[in-house]
């Protein structure tokens, strides 16, 4: 069994771009999770794979972060044989949809339907996805829910309470 | 209860702004292939799944899923609502297991908090947890029996042991679907009078139920033709398709965050995972009902060593504040692996929160797996995977 | 059988004590008609389980001659469990539509009488009433077997007292 902090080690020593960025809270204990620049992602992603054998894409998710103007993608990677051993990974990109993500479904086909669901709900483009389309929503839907200015125009089956900004002000949501 | 006249309005009410689902091109055929689209209406895809079939006579050459039908939003719900009453939400994810989505969630709470529940609660916890995998397994044995053409065992593993089941919840809790019983902190109520003797006595019946189980269903020879060698998942593939839980076990993978990651008190219990070897559609059934077993065993080791105590932890109270940071936890599922990855910015409500599925991940094998196999395989295939869409859509 | 339920009516009313024979046939065919209330088979969300408890050995739907068909075109009741979403409606309409006359639309839970706990939801049709007409709203989230079973008695004596004059065709 190797310890967290030496798997960190070893990303750090071949990534020196990684940097550890806050920690997960976990009664007391601290679970480190590493930013790594978009660039690095995909050699991460295979380092982690073939090197490190974290064979198991756990889940991929994003987090709208309005103030600073960017999204990060969270990202864990685990052991499927030692469920103990897993690498928090996030990903920081611009708000404006100039970053393009580079997808992992042809390492884990498991990112496929993740990554298609983060592009339906943030608008977060993914390169080389094969597939990229809204999932859970249908395709005239528009904008993206989970955007926090996420601005709702209520159809005839609404009921007027729903979340997101209201429409008036949709054009500039912090006015 | 309301009653008003339709048959005497006109039909036409709003029209939705929507466009009803489309079946793909025409153009994108061969010569002597078709679409067939099965669901979102099908009483086979447990739910409102939809899949779109390229067929070549009776062989599906592709398959795409097409998920949403169910999807309500809950992620971004959850940034409305208070950490304490998003636990109501959380029942309606994966409805057949609800007190597991509840501990998942609460877990996830507790870890931002850094708040613990107590000794006793853990042991509820850990007693209505199996229990409600248990009747969520009896649901998969129903409703798979009814996928591959048996009524029966849906009768009795629906009808009657599941109801066992619901009972005891019910007297815990009021309610028989959406419990709502694993609060931040501890549990809802403590246990009513007698409910442990109940508990206890539905052991020895369900092991009774589990033979009956075997003769009318596990072996039978019809039920073996449908599903042994259909639909079989190799281990790698299993694992990089994020398959967890009891799909993953059929594989031949033996991980169960009970055993090599646990969490709560599950390091005291002895109970051994349920390891498939194929991974066909027999093995992840096999699975499902030797699960019921484990978790009757550890029901039982954890009403024998239940101690007394508090069961919220103390000073908790509904409205909580966890401070600024992250937090995941993951549980064992009764579908696999169901993380809570909670952002919280300091005040009453969450700032994001993310539902791992099991479901929606377990799913996007589909459209790999059903190619080159035929029609009726279909619902063998999509029955053993056992999704739920609520989990799914979310 | 069509013939007959739309013919009769304007028959009866100039022949003398035509109104008797009317009320008679009415009575038997809503006798009929409310002996076998056949719903789709058609699950939503989590009310869906509470209705197929109510199926199950249990509770035995069956016994008021609920019997769930596959089809819509055999069934003549939409049982509509859970929740109704936007990427769905078109789907339920098409369904209802699907139906032979004369059919009848039960609203189970809150999720599809108003929304219930997804009221603020961008996904969700706040209530099914909102795209279908709607003749029995149950409460509950979920409501339990039995207030499905009450909802069918009383969607019998709605039955029992239709009768043939009053008929419209939508």
């Amino acid at each position: 069994m190797s310890d967290p902090s030496s798997l960190i080690q070893n990303v750090r020593d071949r990534f020196p771009s990684a940097e550890v960025c806050g920690a997960l809270s976990e009664f007391g204990r601290a679970e480190e999770m590493i930013l790594v620049p978009l660039n690095d992602l995909e050699a991460l992603a295979v380092f982690l794979k073939e090197d490190m054998k974290l064979d198991f894409l756990n889940f991929v998710t994003a987090v709208d972060w309005i103030k600073n103007s960017r999204f990060e993608l969270v990202y864990l990677f685990q052991s499927i044989e030692k469920p103990e051993r897993k690498l928090f990974v996030k990903v920081r990109l611009a708000r404006d949809g100039g970053d393009v993500v580079p997808s992992l479904t042809a390492l884990w086909p498991s990112a496929d339907w993740q990554e298609r669901e983060i592009f339906d709900l943030f608008g977060i483009r993914f390169g080389n996805h094969p597939n990229l389309k809204r999932i859970l929503l249908w395709d005239e839907f528009e904008g993206h829910p989970l955007r926090k200015d996420y601005a709702h125009v209520p159809d005839g089956c609404d009921s007027g309470q729903e979340i997101g900004v209201p429409v008036s002000r949709a054009g500039n949501p912090h006015a | 209860m309301k009653t008003t006249d339709s048959n005497n309005v006109q039909n036409e009410r709003v029209t939705p702004p929507f466009r009803s689902p489309v079946t793909p091109d025409e153009g994108e055929l061969s010569e002597n292939e078709l679409w067939l689209n099965m669901g979102p209406q099908h009483p086979s895809t447990h739910g409102v799944l939809r899949v779109v079939l390229k067929m070549e006579g009776e062989i599906i050459r592709e398959a795409r899923p097409d998920v949403g039908y169910l999807h309500r939003g809950v992620e971004k719900l959850a940034e409305n609502r208070t950490y304490s009453q998003f636990n109501i939400l959380t029942d309606r994810n994966d409805y057949l297991a609800s007190m597991l989505n509840n501990w998942a969630y609460c877990l996830s709470v507790e870890k931002l908090l850094g708040v613990r529940a107590p000794e006793r609660a853990e042991y509820l916890r850990v007693i209505v947890g199996e229990l409600n995998r248990i009747a969520s397994h009896l649901v998969f044995i129903g409703t798979f029996g009814i996928d591959i053409g048996a009524f029966t065992p849906f009768l009795y593993a629906f009808g009657r042991e599941r109801e066992m089941v619901l009972d005891l919840f019910e007297r815990l809790c009021g309610a028989r679907l959406t419990y709502n019983y694993i609060r931040i902190g501890g549990v809802m109520a403590d246990l009513p009078d007698g409910w442990g003797d109940q508990a206890r006595s539905f052991i020895p019946h369900m092991r009774r139920c589990l033979k009956e189980y075997d003769d009318l269903l596990t072996y039978n020879p019809i039920f073996l033709d449908r599903t042994k060698g259909i639909g079989a998942i190799p281990k790698d593939k299993a694992v990089s398709y994020g398959l967890s839980g009891p799909n993953l076990r059929a594989s031949g993978v033996s991980t169960d965050l009970r055993k090599d990651e646990p969490y709560g008190i599950y390091d005291r219990f002895q109970f051994k995972p349920a390891v498939g070897t194929t991974g066909d559609t027999w093995d992840r059934y096999f699975v499902r009902r030797l699960e019921i077993e484990e978790s009757l065993n550890i029901v039982e080791q954890a009403l024998n060593s239940l101690p007394e105590g508090d069961i919220l932890a103390k000073g908790q109270r509904p409205t909580v504040r966890p401070p600024v940071g992250e937090s995941y936890a993951q549980i064992e599922g009764a579908r696999g692996w169901l993380g809570i990855y909670l952002v919280s910015d300091g005040t009453e409500r969450p700032y994001r929160l993310h539902v791992r599925g099991p479901s929606f991940i377990n799913l996007t094998i589909l459209q790999e797996m059903l190619k080159g196999w035929k029609i009726a395989d279909v619902v063998a295939i999509l029955g053993s995977l056992d999704v739920v869409l609520g989990e799914v859509d979310r | 059988m069509g013939i007959i339920t739309e013919k009769l009516p304007h028959v009866c009313e100039h022949v003398p004590g035509g109104g008797v024979f009317l009320t008679s046939v009415d009575y038997f065919i809503n006798w009929t008609r409310q002996s076998s209330v056949w719903p789709l088979t058609f699950g939503l969300a989590c009310c869906a389980i509470e209705m197929m408890s109510a199926y199950a050995a249990r509770f035995d739907f069956d016994r008021f001659g609920v019997i769930p068909r596959p089809t819509p075109r055999q069934a003549d009741l939409l049982i509509i469990s859970g929740t109704v979403t936007k990427k769905m409606a078109p789907v339920i309409v098409k369904l209802h539509q699907q139906m032979p006359l004369p059919r009848f639309v039960i609203s189970m839970g809150a999720c599809s009488n108003c929304g219930g706990p997804y009221y603020d939801s961008y996904s969700v049709v706040k209530g099914v009433d909102k795209i279908l007409p709607v003749d029995i709203y149950i409460p509950g989230c979920p409501p339990r077997p039995e207030a499905l079973m009450n909802a069918v008695l009383e969607l019998h004596k709605k039955i029992g007292k239709m009768s043939l004059a009053d008929r419209v065709n939508p």
